[in-house]
């Protein structure tokens, strides 16, 4: 019955109306009409929320855990017990989750999901207390949820929808008016890639579309921090290199703080700036990536068009030990620092032994490597 | 072996009016290959074809020498791990390995040896005896790649193999799947991960909008693309001078100055990393570091799909 | 209120911005589950279909009723004129079957397609709860189908009071207006109780569709058997006997209507005060003064848990976490 048709005031000037009567955004003209005259909402909502915001407040006092650096951690949980039965997936976790974006890595069965799930208030904690943005986890649930978005990790969508409706409904669930619902779902839609597709069904969605309208029905109503289930699941590479930037864009600068659980850690290297790795119910490492790839003494990866076993001769006589290999790759650690710079070190091997080098930098631990070595203890 | 396991000559297939693969010729020898390709190139089709699901429209496919449309003896010995998810959630896993193998004919003890087996090929040994309506995506994909081998197959054809597994059960998915190329099984891997493509294998096959675009190594691939001319970025102390010095040389395109390096083109990659170090060392130039960051599979793709 | 877009001379930025506008309070979020359920299904045209025969058996009555009031009153036929109620009565008795296949049509999908194509998810990243959810589908489904009983009775009560206000319509019937109300949500009501229970259990609309037409029909077919063999008994011990013992023909009567269309049919006709034998029209009239009405009491708390039972039994089943072991 009728499209959408975006709203071209985005660029403009922005009216927030609080609750206008006169809006009829929705596409039945008759559903229109019925949730802008007769709308509970309305008739409930503006005696309620005087009432509420005092509620509110007192219940925050309740709650207020006496730290005084809250605001820098968006989530943190303090020794948190979580049991399903008499199986202990969390026991006694603690930790904090600064701003930014952050990368949450982990073997299956590590708690991952437990953790989020626990955080959001749907799985009560044996013992202990988690706390997100700074509302208790345990009792306040609800305004968590209104304050997060959350992209699962499966597929879903709301049948009979397209795009737009799913997207508005969304918003709408979370609170919004139905015309500012309406018109930020266009604005996050086309701020996702998602043209014309927009107005079709969402059942006949590829799966990189799917993905980007879960991104979108996070999004719609403005959260502070935003959980991503594999954002890249079962995309391909144009894709995901497209939905990495998309995660890029929302979490640096725009007063949104992103946790994101992922198993591909080129994609987490690539967006986050910090990551917690979790094994087995506890945090075995948390750091940012660069301080958590640095690596002890001096060491060198070394590209090679073929395999030279002269340049490694020549590279052990000037001290360089080969720590491993893979294809045309070898890294090459040094005792001590090399007196003479490394670039003049490794062009005279490579001239000496004949072997043509196509590259050379100062190694890094890759972020596989540090996962590895923290759950491998 | 001097037959080719794989063999497509001049293959297609179409739906209707759709175009699914369009004349598509290749063979693979034993080995792990890779099969790559965006959304809707013709993967699927192609994988469909080589288990045996479709008949191709024009042209002949062979594999282990025979036709493998509704084949038996071609299904003997060609083991098949799919993208989809769907299971019978009320089994466990083992009775679902146990049932699959059943259908290939073994019975009794042997059954019950090979099932043992390939559940712990991949893995699953403490946790085969669960109901698989609670299994999580990983072990779900770990199951699949178990009724995969249980026959132990020459061709083993897998989709998107390493979907949801966490990095230490890629690691073992992709040893294990090395193991079978070096025990002369021709593997096919469909997948979209590229970095984790170039860590299983160097050999790739590349399909885009139905047709077959390359075949070959990555490094062999890339050297033949020649209007992307390579590379290579130089982080250096004095980079105006280095650049200076490099374009003098001919191999050497053209050379950009940036903030604390040198990018530089070169469309003969042998020729200019040849003649690097005598260069560098004799203009007493402090390289810190240099790569080609277009060396690598994702740029490779990227310049195959986009061109 | 989040930064705006008015660049004073320059290029807009388009990346992402956050909403910091107005945000409605919690109550009555319900509604939008709601309104999303009834938005969904006007847009199916058999629902309107449904609509329209409805409208167009309770024209039928409105036809019969003026016939049997106006033809009749000179012929030997004097007594056959039916009354407002029964008009009312009638109206809802022969469409309780097209309400049974609007049920169908709007509420097998209710919360089974969400349950097929994995909805839950979404809903639980949203600030609702399950009570909202569940009660936000009920209200959408009972809304749609309170409209098709509601308004075509409204129709026919507005035709009762411009074409017979002259005769004293209100003085004679002062409540019937009322009484035509409640009796028109009670079908609603169970309907769309069941409906939406039993499709929080299936995964797929057909499925849901399929248990409750099962349920529906064969529990009437059982229950109307039965009730007529009970009925038939009662008829033979009255004669045999020489007191006349009425109860087990009321207890017959009760025992019919022990299915959904039966629960619906007794409720509305002791809200209406309409005795069986009124609703006989033409027809042998050997055993009509002997039909009893039935009881309400047995068949209102019948209603009342068809009504809670699913909805219990749906809260229960909607988990807003799956839990994976393993």
């Amino acid at each position: 019955m009728g499209r959408y048709a975006p709203s071209p005031s985005y660029l403009g000037r922005d009216s927030y109306g609080y609750f206008e009567r006169s809006e009829t955004a929705t596409c039945c003209p008759i559903a229109g009409r019925l949730s802008s005259w007769f709308d509970p909402g309305l008739i409930l909502g503006t005696k309620l929320e005087t009432k509420k915001s005092t509620t509110a407040t007192f219940r925050q006092r309740e709650v207020s855990w006496g730290i005084t650096t809250t605001m820098a951690h968006v989530a943190s949980s303090s020794e948190l017990t979580v049991r399903y039965g008499n199986k202990t997936v969390l026991d006694q976790f603690t930790l904090d989750v600064p701003e930014g974006c952050i990368g949450l890595l982990g073997p299956n069965g590590a708690g991952k999901t437990t953790l989020i799930k626990t955080l959001l208030g749907f799985v009560k904690p044996a013992s202990g207390r988690g706390q997100v943005l700074g509302l208790d986890c345990a009792t306040q649930g609800l305004a968590i949820r209104q304050k997060i978005g959350l992209m699962p990790e499966q597929d879903c969508h709301i049948p009979g929808m397209n795009a737009v409706t799913f997207v508005a409904y969304a918003g709408e669930m979370a609170g919004m008016p139905p015309a500012q619902a309406l018109r930020r779902g266009h604005e996050v839609l086309e701020w996702c890639g998602l043209g014309e597709a927009r107005y079709r069904n969402v059942e006949t969605y590829s799966t990189g579309m799917k993905q980007r309208i879960k991104l979108a029905q996070a999004l719609v109503h403005g959260p502070k921090l935003l959980f991503l289930d594999e954002p890249t699941n079962g995309l391909d590479p144009q894709g995901r290199d497209e939905m990495l930037a998309l995660v890029k864009d929302v979490s640096h600068g725009k007063g949104l703080s992103v946790i994101v659980s992922s198993h591909l850690l080129p994609d987490i290297e690539k967006t986050c700036d910090e990551v917690i790795v979790m094994r087995r119910g506890e945090v075995v490492a948390q750091g940012p990536i660069s301080q958590l790839k640095q690596t002890g003494g001096f060491q060198v990866e070394v590209d090679f068009r073929t395999w030279s076993e002269k340049f490694v001769a020549a590279l052990r006589a000037r001290g360089g030990q080969e720590v491993w290999r893979q294809g045309t790759t070898a890294r090459f650690a040094f005792d001590t620092e090399p007196t003479e710079p490394v670039g003049g070190l490794i062009f005279a091997v490579a001239r000496e032994s004949g072997a043509q080098v196509r590259g050379f930098r100062p190694a890094v631990r890759s972020l596989e490597d540090i996962f590895l070595e923290a759950v491998a203890q | 072996m001097s037959q080719p396991a794989i063999s497509l000559h001049r293959v297609s297939r179409w739906y209707g009016q759709i175009i699914g693969l369009n004349d598509v010729t290749f063979d693979l020898p034993p080995g792990l290959t890779a099969l790559l390709g965006p959304n809707g190139a013709g993967k699927s089709t192609l994988l469909k074809l080589i288990t045996g699901q479709l008949k191709p429209t024009t042209g002949s496919l062979s594999v282990l020498g025979q036709d493998p449309f509704a084949n038996p003896r071609v299904a003997r010995n060609l083991g098949y791990c799919p993208e989809i998810d769907n299971f019978y959630e009320e089994l466990t896993g083992r009775q679902f390995v146990r049932l699959l193998g059943a259908m290939h004919g073994f019975v009794g003890s042997e059954l019950t040896r090979r099932v043992s087996d390939s559940i712990e090929q991949v893995g699953m040994t403490d946790r085969c005896d669960r109901k698989l309506g609670g299994y999580s995506k990983g072990m779900r994909q770990r199951i699949k790649v178990a009724q995969a081998i249980l026959h132990d197959p020459q061709v083993i054809v897998l989709d998107e193999p390493l979907n949801g597994l966490d990095p230490v059960g890629r690691h073992e998915m992709v040893d294990t799947m090395q193991r079978w190329a070096e025990a002369g099984k021709c593997v096919l891997v469909s997948s979209h991960v590229l970095y984790e493509v170039e860590q299983i294998t160097d050999r790739i096959l590349v399909i885009y909008k139905g047709r077959l675009l390359a075949q070959g190594s990555v490094e062999g691939i890339r050297s033949q693309i020649d209007q992307h001319p390579h590379h290579i970025r130089l982080v250096c102390d004095q980079p105006r001078k280095l650049a200076s010095a490099l374009i003098g040389r001919t191999s050497v395109l053209s050379a950009r100055v940036l903030e604390g390096l040198v990018e530089v083109e070169t469309s003969q990659p042998d020729a200019f990393y040849n003649e690097l170090p005598a260069l560098v060392l004799e203009g007493g130039f402090s390289i810190e570091r240099f790569d080609s960051p277009d060396n690598n599979l994702e740029a490779v793709f990227h310049y195959l799909v986009k061109s | 209120m989040s930064i705006p877009n008015t660049p004073s001379s320059g290029i807009a930025d388009l990346t992402y911005r956050n909403y910091d506008g107005p945000m409605r309070t919690r109550a009555a979020r319900f509604w939008t589950v709601a309104l999303s359920v009834i938005r969904t299904n006007l847009k199916k045209p058999g629902f309107w279909i449904v609509g329209s025969l409805i409208l167009l058996v309770y024209f039928v009555v409105g036809l019969l009723f003026f016939f049997t009031r106006n033809v009749t009153a000179n012929a030997r036929g004097a007594g056959a004129a039916i009354s407002y109620p029964v008009a009312a009565q009638l109206g809802i008795q022969w469409t309780m079957f097209l309400l049974f296949i609007a049920t169908l049509f709007v509420g097998s999908g209710s919360i089974s397609a969400d349950n097929k194509a994995n909805a839950l998810l979404v809903y639980l990243g949203k600030p609702l709860t399950k009570l909202d959810y569940l009660l936000g589908k009920w209200v959408g489904v009972f809304t749609l189908l309170a409209s098709l009983t509601l308004l075509p009775s409204l129709v026919l009560y507005l035709f009762f009071l411009t074409s017979y206000y002259s005769d004293g319509f209100l003085k004679e019937q002062p409540l019937l207006g009322w009484r035509m109300l409640l009796s028109s949500l009670v079908g609603p009501m169970i309907n769309s109780s069941l409906i939406v229970g039993i499709s929080a259990y299936n995964k797929s609309p057909r499925t849901t569709g399929a248990i409750y037409a099962g349920f529906y029909l064969v529990l009437q077919a059982l229950m109307g058997a039965g009730g007529f063999l009970f009925f038939r008994n009662a008829l033979l011990d009255e004669d045999a006997s020489v007191k006349a013992d009425t109860r087990p023909a009321v207890r017959a009567a009760t025992v019919q209507r022990l299915s959904v269309p039966g629960v619906v049919e007794g409720v509305s006709m002791s809200i209406l005060k309409v005795q069986p034998k009124d609703l006989v029209i033409g027809g042998p009239t050997r055993f009509r003064d002997r039909v009893k009405a039935p009881e309400a009491l047995p068949l209102a708390l019948l209603g009342l848990g068809f009504v809670i039972v699913p909805l219990a039994l749906a809260r229960t089943k909607i988990n807003a976490v799956e839990v994976v072991k393993g």
